[in-house]
């Protein structure tokens, strides 16, 4: 995954009032123009300036931050930060669950919901488990428009079958 | 006569249906009669008391703090359980119990409320089961009915110093 880093050159820049001045506005990109930049957008740039010198000199700012978890390298040619690590939330990604765990046991009287659209669905691998409680009921056909009429058949989507069923105690 | 007698059916059938169908509303959007078992409330609800709780607060979103709630059970949907709220959604709630040394705390999250018996030491609450949606609070028990004795608005809350306590750090 590529992050573009908005820091301008630190060579042509005279002061570091300028070199901030010229990172937020370039940061704010098109918008610069009509927008007056604002405390936050300052920070920001000081920010993006201090992480940019850092991985210059080959130092990753501290070891809490969250750029160093992802494994970060800079191409110094093309002035790119890359990271690797695990998408949390991307339409383009396609793993099986976005959730904190990689395993969920279900607890009892709780669904455990998806979207049929995987990568695009707010369900329960952003919110978790759903209590039966709130079931308001069951989509069984689809009355509108005329040309999809169609009973909708239960059915689980490939690679999504529970890893294992608890069995009813008799 | 058998026309007669088919004319008095459909019309009894009629009635029932009409009023079958207005006690259902009445029963889903003012209130309803809760007959309330187990001891996680006292001394407020007693075991066999027979409250009133209104529906009109839930739909309207009008819950608040301190309100005593009857609610689907997150783990089984065909029971209900009755405890008071002490916290609504984006409120700090302390988890450790008094005699804690360390202070442990929660935020209760969006569309969530915190859920504690008045009888803290024989209730399974929030404290147990973490937060409840909204959603799955039925309506807000504001008369107890019986027994007669007790008749009237519920009592102020014995976990008074509680709600006060989340007032504070709310407005901190």
């Amino acid at each position: 995954m590529q992050i573009s880093n908005s820091v301008s050159d630190a060579d042509n820049a005279c002061s570091f009032q300028e070199l901030i001045e010229r990172t937020a506005i370039s940061a704010l990109g098109a918008a610069s123009s009509q927008h007056h930049l604002s405390v936050d957008d300052y920070k920001d740039a000081e920010l993006s300036i201090l992480q940019h010198q850092l991985l210059q000199a080959g130092k990753y700012g501290p070891s809490s931050s969250r750029l160093v978890k992802l494994a970060p390298e800079y191409n110094t040619e093309s002035k790119l930060i890359r990271v690797g690590g695990r998408l949390r939330h991307s339409e383009y990604l396609d793993t099986e669950e976005n959730y904190k765990n990689r395993y969920v046991r279900v607890p009892d009287g709780h669904l455990w919901i998806e979207g049929d659209h995987r990568g695009h669905s707010l369900d329960s691998n952003c919110f978790g488990p759903v209590s039966l409680g709130l079931l308001h009921g069951r989509a069984s056909h689809i009355i509108w428009p005329p040309n999809r009429w169609q009973r909708i058949k239960p059915s689980l989507p490939p690679n999504r079958e529970p890893l294992a069923a608890e069995e009813d105690a008799e | 006569m058998f026309r007669h007698m088919l004319g008095k059916t459909l019309g009894l059938f009629g009635y029932t249906i009409q009023y079958g169908c207005i006690a259902h509303c009445a029963f889903e959007y003012i209130g309803e009669f809760v007959v309330c078992s187990g001891p996680s409330m006292e001394p407020t609800i007693v075991n066999h008391d027979v409250v009133f709780s209104e529906r009109m607060s839930r739909h309207l979103f009008k819950i608040e703090k301190g309100d005593i709630v009857i609610a689907k059970s997150p783990f089984d949907p065909q029971m209900n359980i009755c405890k008071r709220v002490i916290g609504l959604e984006g409120d700090k709630i302390c988890t450790s119990s008094p005699s804690d040394l360390f202070k442990t705390h929660t935020y209760v999250p969006m569309g969530h409320v915190w859920l504690e018996g008045d009888n803290l030491r024989n209730s399974t609450d929030s404290r147990n089961y973490g937060p409840i949606p909204y959603a799955l609070i039925r309506g807000r028990v504001c008369w107890k009915l019986w027994p007669l004795h007790s008749f009237g608005t519920m009592s102020e809350t014995p976990m008074k110093h509680i709600i006060k306590a989340q007032r504070d750090s709310d407005s901190d």
